[in-house]
């Protein structure tokens, strides 16, 4: 006849998982340290990866640092070849520049703006060097169709022509173009947009506050889709010399985007080429998000604090448990110090009965967590299924609900809770120990 | 047993006190015991509900401490052993056996039985290396009391006399030199009281086993050894086991 395995871990092990096993208490104080972990995961892993997405989303196509002329700059490529001198830890450098445009689609209401059926949508061409800006932004990874992947504001067919082109957003697409919802066109749809025409129009303002408009039939070689829904619906990309005749700009650029080889350099290359370059304004893209960036972070370490009570609450009903535990059990402390257990003894077979807690239930959190974590986009649907909108993806920008599990967050929490466990256990356990045996031996 | 007045004292007490607090005061329990038990004897200590017997067998049994006196186990003063200490020696020389039985529930009667030599042998990787020969040793403990077929059930599935039974094997778990016992027979009925009672003379007689009883049973402490008779916390009354008829029985 073998004894069970934990029969050899010594009394205060042994007995303590006893303890654990035999009071329902127990199990449930288990279930409230395990939701308790399990929320906690859930909620940093949601808001890891929200707070990721969100850094993502708002950074766009930003580069690394954006450099803002402040009166006449240099052109490119000798701009480009200066700052790669003076500044090896630069990997690319692109021109850019920004014009405010507009599409005239038809509506059923009257527009204020142009007394017609004809609505204004105010959209932001945007003017980039193709070879260039590939290299410093996600612009290139964004392309999802086009006449010609490899460069897609080119295409033979208009040059012959003598149209400029044009990459729309996918989003752009959908809704002024297909008459769609977001994320329904199919990749065919969108392909057959390529080699179409699409007014926009230029537009000026006029004295008496109306616009005078120029209007352009741009050839569409390419449809992207970024990380922001919202800002590509605006946003329009054109070859920045087509773009700079379109509206007259004599600037060669307006803002000049920097690759860094490493990003970690960031700061140290800003305030370099500050120095260097002091015509110029210096901004990392962060710089550029900080008040938003800084409000997410706020909001992640604000829900972290708030959800970590929820932890805390597993420690008062360990602690609540515990020192029910302790009243229950008189008699067996009173019984350990008669068969010889020190002090020490007693008090670490209630301290471990409090670990044993905290060590299953914090064991289980990490798995429903996982569980969770794992399937919160088919917990979204699901509730989307009855009618709960949880994530509506028009005011998160994103469509799936974003998680990272970081294991070292994980562990953190899980530490944090086996802390909070031993330190609710301490206080009954403590008390088991001072118990005097005679009276325990006689508690009824 | 005339001899046993020749043999060694292992245990003394000299003038022990103990009072508890009480909303009307203190209440003395002892006034100034003194006691000797000898190597292999079966010591009562007889006396009425409140006579202060059970408190007498905690201060032996260094459960308990006296407010006044002194305790020696082999010359050694209780006083001047540290708590740890003392609950080392409590684990390995004495053996307590109580009135209800006061067996974990949670444990079978194996598990039970096996808990001093746990307490023995704690410390890492000690149990593990020692446990086979405790598991064996307490099912023997059990054979020998009669429960080989019970040594898996719980207290509760266990009549008052079979847990008084592991109650003794647990007891004997640690081969103490000691047996203190706190009205052994005291919740049993007649026969099994009588079981019991001849269980721990058999164990006197097989291995010398010294033993402080405490009982009101005058049945069972003629049969001790020696008799103390206990009188509101004095012992009024001394002597060998010839003399035993002198005493009264309240």
């Amino acid at each position: 006849m073998a004894l069970p395995s934990s029969f050899r871990t010594g009394y205060r092990l042994f007995l303590s998982w006893r303890y654990l096993r035999s009071r329902l208490v127990n199990l449930i104080s288990v279930g409230g340290v395990m939701s308790g972990v399990a929320v906690l995961i859930i909620v940093v892993c949601i808001m890891d990866g929200f707070q990721e997405r969100v850094r993502r989303v708002t950074r766009g196509n930003l580069s690394d640092i954006t450099m803002t002329p402040r009166e006449d700059p240099a052109p490119f490529p000798a701009f480009e070849q200066k700052i790669k001198e003076v500044e090896p830890r630069v990997r690319a450098v692109s021109p850019l520049i920004k014009i405010p445009v507009g599409y005239f689609y038809e509506s059923n209401r009257r527009s204020q703006l142009t007394g017609s059926n004809r609505e204004l949508f105010l959209m932001e061409a945007v003017g980039i060097d193709w070879e260039r800006e590939k290299q410093v932004s996600d612009i290139a990874r964004h392309v999802k169709t086009a006449v010609n992947p490899d460069r897609p504001l080119y295409d033979a067919v208009a040059q012959e022509r003598e149209k400029k082109t044009v990459l729309i957003s996918r989003r752009f697409a959908e809704k002024f173009l297909l008459g769609k919802g977001r994320g329904s066109a199919t990749p065919e749809e969108l392909t057959a947009l390529l080699a179409t025409d699409l007014s926009i129009a230029i537009l000026n303002e006029r004295a008496d506050g109306t616009y005078a408009e120029r209007t352009y039939n741009l050839w569409v070689t390419g449809v992207y889709e970024g990380e922001d829904v919202q800002q590509d619906i605006n946003r329009l990309y054109l070859d920045i010399a087509q773009l700079r005749q379109m509206a007259n700009v004599e600037h060669p650029y307006l803002d000049v985007r920097v690759k860094l080889k490493d990003y970690r350099d960031a700061k140290s290359v800003k305030t370099s080429l500050k120095g260097r370059f002091p015509s110029f304004s210096v901004f990392t893209w962060e710089d550029i998000q900080r008040d938003f960036l800084q409000a997410v972070e706020s909001e992640k370490v604000l829900l972290i604090i708030v959800l970590s009570f929820i932890v805390l609450l597993g420690g008062f009903i360990i602690l609540a448990t515990l020192t029910l535990t302790v009243v229950e059990k008189t008699r067996d402390i009173g019984i350990l110090s008669a068969l010889g257990a020190p002090k020490t003894g007693v008090l670490s077979v209630f301290l471990w009965t409090g670990l044993w807690i905290g060590i299953i239930g914090s064991a289980l959190g990490v798995g429903l967590g996982r569980l969770f974590v794992d399937n919160v986009n088919w917990v979204k649907d699901r509730l989307e299924d009855i009618g709960l909108y949880v994530f509506p993806p028009d005011i998160y920008r994103f469509r799936e609900v974003p998680t990272i599990w970081d294991w070292k967050s994980v562990g953190v929490i899980v530490v944090g809770s086996l802390l909070m466990a031993f330190f609710a256990g301490l206080i009954p356990a403590l008390r088991a120990a001072r118990m005097d045996p005679v009276r325990a031996l006689r508690h009824e | 047993m005339s001899d046993v007045a020749d043999r060694p004292v292992l245990l003394s007490a000299r003038g022990v006190t103990k009072s508890y607090k009480t909303g009307a005061g203190p209440l003395r329990v002892l006034r100034g015991v003194d006691l000797e038990v000898r190597e292999g004897e079966i010591l009562a200590i007889l006396g009425t509900s409140g006579c202060g017997k059970s408190t007498l067998l905690h201060v032996l049994g260094w459960l308990d401490e006296a407010d006044e006196g002194e305790i020696h186990f082999e010359g050694q003063n209780r006083a001047s052993l540290p708590g740890p200490a003392r609950a080392q020696l409590r684990n390995r020389v004495m053996g307590f056996v109580f009135q209800f039985y006061h067996l974990m529930p949670e444990l079978t009667a194996v598990e039970n039985v096996t808990l001093p030599a746990m307490i023995k042998h704690d410390g890492f990787g000690r149990w593990g290396k020692n446990h086979k020969q405790a598991e064996n040793r307490a099912k023997a403990l059990l054979a020998l009391v009669g429960l080989q077929d019970r040594m898996e059930h719980r207290p509760r599935q266990l009549s008052g006399g079979e847990r008084q039974r592991v109650a003794i094997a647990r007891a004997l778990m640690n081969e103490p030199r000691f047996l203190f016992c706190d009205e052994p027979t005291g919740n049993l009925d007649g026969r099994t009281a009588e079981d019991v009672r001849r269980l721990l003379w058999d164990l006197n007689a097989r291995n010398k086993q010294t033993m402080v009883i405490v009982t009101h049973d005058a049945k069972l402490a003629h049969q001790a050894d020696r008799i103390v008779y206990l009188e509101e916390g004095r012992v009024v009354h001394k002597d060998e086991v010839d003399v035993v008829e002198e005493v009264e029985l309240g």
